[in-house]
């Protein structure tokens, strides 16, 4: 179990938080292939991978989160805004 | 074994009586059930798991590999409870026999309490012997948060049978005096706690035992265990080392130990053999000759399989005349008719001796403990000189110390441990200059002086009894077996053999069924290496997992304000999403199907009410508030006046349906959304999200008000008579309240009630509204009155009833997770003019194609055959194997229809109205007819009233 710094609430257990996958953005437009690859295809790394995560039983903020796949550790969380967190 | 007169850490002067397998049996204040029991005279403690082989205590500590029992508490009963570590109290009652091996479960709840803690520090430290006290004690005078936590009943670990002192005094004195220090800084000293799991990021579970270790009686209002979820800024694993056995023929007698367990049997309980025979690959293994030769007790001599050592120990050993026989192992044992060791076979380089002895202590070597190590991958390599994995590097934040680094002498643990708090407070910014730590005088052990022997071939070939595993019954036979089959792998041969699949894990025959399998196929052992250890490192009970978490207190329950109204109604009540709703209100004698039948009637001639507050309720609001909605729903939005209702959907990006609900326009940039019951947190996260993640700059409000409304819905053909009278100052006329027109006013009584023309039944309909503790106001107006209009209470399985009739879905039943709002019948809603979440995949051809599953309605044949969900729709009744065309998603009994009708999703569904399919229910399977999906009333014209 994931011990997740909020950027704005601070270190909380995972069962605080849900997963939202691959931070990916919608693209206003693009190629049908394009919009296949951003519905069904993620990247699944070994190793650090850019993810959203929401404090759903917190705050109800997303914000991002760079994690190892291969180790669970967490190199780094940021607000959706880019900016460090202040907790 | 037998009670000395004098000596140990128990008190004589308070017996305590306990009962083994039904005998009555007497042991002291401070044994564990495990020395209660030696002392008691039951060498023989129960037998084998499939060989049926006596077998008695191996170790005095966490090695134990046989000596689990079955424990009685009141009203329930504990399965594979280590005896080692179990402290005797009275009256415990403990089953042996084949329970040492194969626990039970009793049927029926267990009225035990057992209870969660969560405990935060900067320094939690795994293991109190001398590595994990040296580090605490460090750690709490620098002003740290620490907590130590042990496995054993007591701190010390190695210390407490050890002879050595440390810092001048005796090892034991300072364990309690350090304990002491300890809980008088506020450090957290657990015993009898396990460190279970380990976590990432520093989190570990621990299991600790503190009722379960006492008298009933005597446990008072303590819980019987206790689960810790630590988080701590460092952890010290400083879990020492177990001593490893040696596998030779019949190595498994009652009486066979380990050294380490002959000496705290005989410094901590007082308890000794009458012969002792000593085989040992370590000097360390020599303490044992040496403290019960102090002691008195007959030493026939010392087996190693080295060529005479030179260390400290041998040496002491030679100046007390105990026999020593060299480059010599114990291959063979022979026992008495009950089993119990008699005499150890001895092979030297002159021939074979028999020795007579009732003891045999051995040891292989000790190896570190590096089960939490390794539960998060951590790594390790190969130690020849200890014949044991050592940790390679500890994982972040983490240091390990002591034996279980490898540092396996007194003083280099107490070092050690120093050193890593050292480290693990600088981690945490507190800075412990300097370089001090407890001293120990202790006997020195030789470098390079153990020789690693895992294995004493038997002289007859016969090693059917050359036990590995003792707790599984896995002898070397076994592993030949498992190698003969073409099995190499370590991981492969555990399954094969069941070598360390025991309760304990194999901890103490891990690096033996290694060390055995890489000599059987030729490997170097650090090539073949050790099965993985994997969490909880000791099994923890279901009890202890679900703590208080356990009827009524399993799950939150939730209820409607009108909970009350419908209990004095005599409603019988059914979960759905953690709300508890309303199935039905029976009258007196009726069976289900009468009493839905009777709503179902009330409803479609005349009124009913129901409680649809569980609906979930969204307030959205903001100058984006209409965009913003008009983004996420299938249509129009934008185009709802204000003061109306829409039915609408939300879809997935891949254009799945993610729920439908009514968008209501309160004003030009708010509105009241509903959601299903099921979806409404769903709902506000999926907004929540699309508004932080894609449209940060919009400027909307999303709120959750389920709870700030209750909802009663008024349907029938003379609903609008009673609403009328509820209030008289609205207008309720259909030119003047049209469908799908949201008005507020004054509704019995109650000001600014919000009154919504959408209907769920297909009757002329209008949802009321109002705050949340008044819903009973309006409940008994309406059936106060409208008692002459016959109104009628209805619940949810007559909602689902009319719901199935007019072929109203509900999202997540009667659809797919990939079910479009196409599939579903609900293409109309879809805007031709905007973009919305969705809308790009549901304009592909793979969207919209053919051959989709589709809602569909159908109708039994029969009056008799119930539509069952899930159940599956095949061509023709009773082939196989056949293709499977769709599956029914809801089915009731229509009372207005007088048959069993149901919703279904079938591949091409709507081109197949009129096809005659079959519900695979009962041998011959059922026929039904695929129907359009609304069975009742398809112009609408009730709606209207």
């Amino acid at each position: 179990m994931l011990l997740i710094t909020c950027p704005w609430c601070g270190a909380r257990e995972e069962t605080e938080f849900r997963h939202g996958g691959e931070g990916v953005r919608v693209p206003p437009d693009g190629d049908d292939p394009g919009w296949t690859r951003l519905l069904y295809y993620r990247e699944n790394p070994a190793g650090p991978y850019a993810e959203r995560w929401v404090h759903v039983h917190g705050c109800r903020q997303w914000f991002h989160v760079v994690r190892d796949t291969t180790t669970h550790q967490i190199l780094s969380t940021r607000r959706l805004d880019g900016q460090e967190g202040a907790a | 074994m037998r009670r000395l007169p004098a000596g140990g850490d128990i008190d004589r002067s308070r017996p305590l009586r306990f009962r083994y397998d039904g005998r009555a049996l007497t042991g002291f204040t401070g044994d564990t059930l495990a020395s209660a029991l030696l002392g008691a005279g039951v060498d023989v403690i129960g037998t084998s798991v499939s060989l049926g082989r006596p077998r008695g205590i191996i170790s005095a500590g966490l090695e134990e590999s046989s000596g689990f029992a079955q424990v009685a508490r009141a009203g329930a009963t504990e399965p594979l409870v280590r005896m080692s570590t179990l402290p005797l109290y009275a009256g415990l009652e403990a089953e042996g026999g084949s329970r040492i091996v194969k626990g039970y479960l009793r049927d029926g709840p267990d009225d035990g309490r057992f209870d969660k803690r969560f405990a935060h520090c900067d320094l939690l430290v795994v293991g109190a012997g001398p590595a994990g006290l040296a580090a605490a004690l460090l750690a709490s005078r620098a002003g740290a948060r620490v907590m130590l936590v042990e496995a054993d009943v007591v701190a010390g670990g190695a210390l407490l049978r050890d002879a050595d002192t440390v810092d001048g005094q005796p090892a034991a004195a300072w364990v309690s005096n350090a304990s002491a220090t300890l809980h008088n800084s506020g450090t957290l000293v657990l015993t009898s706690a396990t460190a279970a799991v380990a976590l990432d990021q520093n989190g570990m579970i621990v299991a600790q035992r503190i009722g379960a270790n006492r008298a009933v009686s005597e446990a008072g209002g303590l819980p019987e265990q206790r689960l810790w979820h630590v988080r701590a800024r460092a952890i010290i694993l400083a879990t020492g080392a177990l001593e490893r056995p040696i596998v030779f023929q019949d190595n498994d007698r009652p009486g066979i130990m380990l050294t380490g367990a002959a000496r705290a049997y005989l410094r901590r309980f007082a308890l000794a053999p009458d012969r002792g025979l000593v085989f040992t690959a370590t000097d360390d293994g020599y303490r044992a000759a040496l403290d019960w030769h102090a002691a008195g007790v007959v030493v026939p001599g010392i087996v190693d399989p080295r060529a005479a050592s030179t260390g400290d120990l041998p040496a002491r050993a030679r100046a007390a005349g105990l026999r020593l026989f060299a480059e010599s192992v114990v291959e063979g044992t022979s026992a008495d008719g009950s089993g119990r060791l008699c005499t150890a076979r001895v092979r030297g380089p002159r021939g074979v001796v028999e020795v007579e002895c009732d003891v045999l202590a051995v040891s292989g070597g000790f190896e570190p403990t590096l089960g939490l190590h390794q539960q998060l991958r951590g790594a390790t390599r190969y130690d020849a000189r200890l014949g044991a994995a050592v940790p390679a590097t500890p994982l972040p934040g983490q240091w390990i110390a002591g034996a279980a680094n490898g540092c396996m002498t007194t003083r280099d643990a107490l070092a050690d441990g120093a050193r890593a708090a050292r480290e693990a407070l600088r981690s945490c910014g507190i800075d412990v200059p300097g370089t001090a730590c407890p001293t120990p005088e202790s006997p020195a052990l030789l470098e390079g002086a153990h020789e690693v022997i895992w294995r004493v071939v038997a002289p007859d070939g016969d090693e059917s009894r050359s036990f590995v595993d003792l707790h599984r019954d896995t002898t070397v036979s076994g592993l030949v077996r498992a190698v003969g089959a073409g099995i190499g792998h370590i991981e492969h041969v555990k399954r094969y053999t069941l070598v360390g699949t025991g309760v304990e894990q194999g901890r103490s025959a891990k690096t033996n069924a290694g060390a055995i399998t890489a000599s059987l196929t030729g490997r170097p052992v650090a090539d073949v290496g050790t099965s993985g250890s994997r969490p909880p490192t000791e099994p923890l009970t279901f009890r202890i997992l679900s703590g208080r978490a356990q009827g009524p207190m399993y799950e939150p329950v939730r209820t409607t304000a009108l909970h009350e109204s419908h209990a004095a109604l005599g409603a019988i009540f059914e979960p759905a999403a953690q709300w508890m709703r309303a199935s039905r209100y029976p009258r007196a004698g009726e069976t289900l199907r009468e009493t839905v039948h009777r709503e179902s009637l009330a409803v479609r001639g005349a009124v009913g009410i129901v409680d649809v507050s569980t609906l979930g309720k969204i307030d959205v609001r903001g100058p984006d508030a209409t965009w913003f909605l008009d983004r996420l729903y299938a249509n129009d939005v934008g185009r709802v006046a204000v003061g109306k209702a829409r039915y609408s959907a939300l879809c997935h990006l891949d254009g799945s349906l993610l729920d439908d609900g009514v968008v209501i326009r309160i004003a030009e940039q708010r509105y009241f959304v509903t959601t299903s019951t099921g979806h409404a947190a769903t709902v506000v996260e999926w907004m929540e999200e699309w508004l932080q993640t894609e449209w940060p700059e919009r400027r909307v409000w999303v709120t959750p008000v389920t709870e700030r409304f209750s909802t009663i819905a008024i349907a029938g053909p003379t609903a609008r008579a009673l609403v009328a009278r509820l209030a008289p100052a609205m207008e309720v006329g259909n030119a003047e309240f049209p469908f799908l027109a949201v008005r507020h006013g004054t509704v019995a009584g109650v000001e600014g009630a919000q009154v919504a023309r959408v209907s769920f039944s297909g009757e002329l309909a209008y949802e009321v509204s109002v705050p949340w503790a008044l819903g009973p106001i309006i409940w008994r107006a309406a059936l106060t009155q409208g008692e002459d209009l016959g109104v009628t209470p209805y619940g949810l399985d007559t909602l689902q009833a009319l719901r199935i009739e007019k072929g109203y879905i509900i999202v997540g039943q009667d659809t797919e997770a990939l079910s479009t709002p196409y599939d579903a019948g609900l293409g109309w809603m879809i805007s031709a003019k905007k973009d919305f979440v969705g809308r790009r995949t549901l304009d592909r051809r793979a969207s919209q194609r053919d051959g989709r599953q589709q809602l569909v309605g159908i109708a039994a044949a029969d009056r008799e055959t119930c539509l069952v969900e899930g159940c599956a729709l095949v061509r023709a009744p009773g082939e196989s194997p056949q293709s499977i065309e769709g599956h029914i998603t809801s089915g009731c009994w229509s009372a207005t229809l007088g048959r069993h009708v149901g919703l279904a999703l079938v591949a091409g569904g709507r081109r197949r109205h009129g096809e005659t399919l079959y519900a695979t229910l009962g041998d011959s399977g059922a026929q039904v007819t695929v129907v359009d999906p609304v069975h009742y009333d398809a112009v609408g014209a009730r709606r209207d009233g």
